[in-house]
């Protein structure tokens, strides 16, 4: 047996012997990407802004002045041009803070999205076309989206097929296809318009109203808690919270906003402490809330245990 | 040596395209997640040591030079990681061995625990050996030989899953058991199992 021959055979003994590699779960894999994809897209920025700086500064200041000058000229206002890329998971063909103008989104087979709308968060799962009509308005023609609204000035609307969903500063999440509507709620109120009646769906002490209309305008309602894995794919997008002189009562409502669980703090004493407590240096991904969070909060003498829906704060 | 391949593809992550983070992604993590494990002390730990190292590895990719090998600069920064755990544990980590002027056996001979060194049972060891020396070699050579001698597809077969030719298979192959030979001898001989067989491999021969 000559010495190629001989290796082959060796080769083959060993590998079967020993199988194949152990690979990570699916889902651990893509809970990791997404928090690293978030560190890329950060990095990708802070490399953009040295190149910029360093292009910048042989010009000097009058230079520099009049380039942002022209950047801010050539900017399309926001009325035309009201939606930023935030986040991309998946084979998204978007650059990091990319603008949109007024128009349709697209995400493909393998590819979901965060975007900045005004100060709401929308998210668009894979195989969504969300279409901009005027600011807060959008239509979704087919997908996920999950609209996560704090603003208090400005409501969202959500035009489908099926009829129109308009919120008043919540947390919700629209599917609309061929055969159905679906809505559920994670926080607030919002009015689903149909052509035959005008439905009210809430969400309260842990749970959250899910209507479905099927295509003859029949509505099946039930109720997902507002902290169930239904709201997971949204939760792995949202952004880390920069702690930076950040409250640890801040760090406790994004939290809670994140993961759809409620506040209950155990004395006054306790929620003011939390409010003057500042926080500084790192930040805190929502993959992992459950196991960093008490760790974050041990740093201001705070504890957090999880009863159900609620997170109860208390001192250390 | 510079790894040019390596430095283009972190040139292409900090331009922010998306198709190099993925292809990074799906090549770099089971590796640096199995160099992890090896180490860890629970599933858990593992899990924030790979997300930490993959953190600092993006926070870090405007550092990398190409000096060494993109695994190799990971396996760096997952040391790190798994060594601050250790220390700030008061735990002593389960392995210590140096091979401090050569950095690519350093990475993958330190994802071999001390085990290696007699009391276990020599499949584990074994196991250990053989994915250090594949998570070492190129992403296409180490998957090439685990379709050809673990999953037992024929060059044709590869050929078509592949979507190339017969004859480029069967080149790839020639050069994936090269390289694993390589790699392989040069663990085991790094890790002071050098052996009196006249083969390479035919220590492990049942």
């Amino acid at each position: 047996m000559n010495d190629e021959v001989q290796d082959e055979v060796q080769i083959e003994a060993l590998l079967k012997r020993i199988g194949k590699r152990p690979m990570p779960a699916e889902a651990l894999q893509q809970q990791m990407k997404a928090a690293t994809e978030q560190e890329w897209r950060k990095a990708v920025i802070r490399k953009q802004r040295h190149r910029i700086g360093r292009w910048l500064l042989p010009f000097g200041a009058a230079a520099a002045a009049c380039t942002v000058y022209f950047m801010v000229a050539i900017t399309p206002s926001p009325s035309t041009t009201n939606l930023r890329l935030l986040a991309s998971h998946g084979s998204c063909e978007f650059s990091p803070n990319q603008q949109f103008a007024d128009g349709k989104l697209a995400t493909g087979s393998d590819c979901s999205m965060l975007v900045l709308a005004g100060s709401d968060q929308i998210y668009l799962n894979n195989d969504t076309v969300l279409e901009t009509q005027t600011p807060g308005v959008f239509a979704l023609r087919q997908g996920r989206i999950f609209v996560d609204s704090a603003s208090d000035t400005q409501s969202v609307t959500i035009l489908t097929r099926w009829g129109k969903i308009s919120d008043v500063g919540t947390q919700f999440e629209v599917i609309s296809d061929q055969q159905a509507l679906q809505v559920t709620m994670r926080e607030g109120i919002v009015n689903v318009e149909l052509p035959t009646q005008t439905l009210t769906v809430t969400a309260q002490d842990g749970m959250g109203d899910q209507i479905i209309v099927s295509d003859n305008q029949d509505v099946i309602q039930k109720t997902v808690p507002t902290s169930s894995h239904h709201w997971r794919w949204a939760q792995n997008m949202t952004p880390a919270f920069v702690l930076d002189h950040k409250s640890a009562d801040d760090l406790i409502h994004w939290a809670a906003r994140t993961s759809g669980k409620q506040i209950h703090y155990a004395t006054p004493e306790v929620e003011q402490w939390a409010l003057n407590n500042r926080m500084s240096g790192g930040e805190v991904s929502p993959q992992d809330l459950i196991t960093s969070l008490p760790l974050y909060l041990k740093a201001a003498n705070l504890s957090v245990e999880w009863q159900n829906d609620v997170m109860v704060i208390d001192a250390l | 040596m510079l790894h040019k391949a390596d430095k283009t593809l972190v040139e292409r992550l900090l331009k922010g395209e998306q198709k190099a983070f993925d292809g990074f992604y799906a090549t770099f993590f089971p590796r640096v997640f199995r160099f992890c494990a090896l180490r860890a002390p629970s599933d858990s730990v593992c899990q924030d040591l790979v997300q930490q190292t993959m953190t600092n590895a993006m926070r870090g990719l405007h550092n990398y030079r190409g000096e060494a090998s993109l695994m190799t600069w990971l396996c760096q920064i997952a040391r790190n990681e798994i060594a601050t755990w250790y220390k700030r544990h008061g735990d002593k980590e389960s392995a210590t061995i140096s091979f401090d002027h050569d950095l690519e056996l350093r990475a993958s001979v330190e994802s071999i625990p001390a085990a290696l060194e007699g009391n276990q049972e020599q499949d584990e060891t074994l196991q250990m050996l053989v994915q250090s020396a594949l998570d070492q070699l190129p992403t296409a050579y180490g998957d090439l030989l685990e379709l050809k001698y673990i999953e037992g597809l024929s060059v044709s077969e590869i050929a078509i899953k592949l979507e190339t030719g017969e004859t480029a298979v069967q080149s790839l192959l020639a050069r994936a058991r090269k390289a694993f030979k390589q790699a392989f001898t040069g663990i085991q001989n790094q890790a002071g199992s050098i052996q009196s067989d006249n083969h390479w491999g035919a220590r492990y021969e049942r």
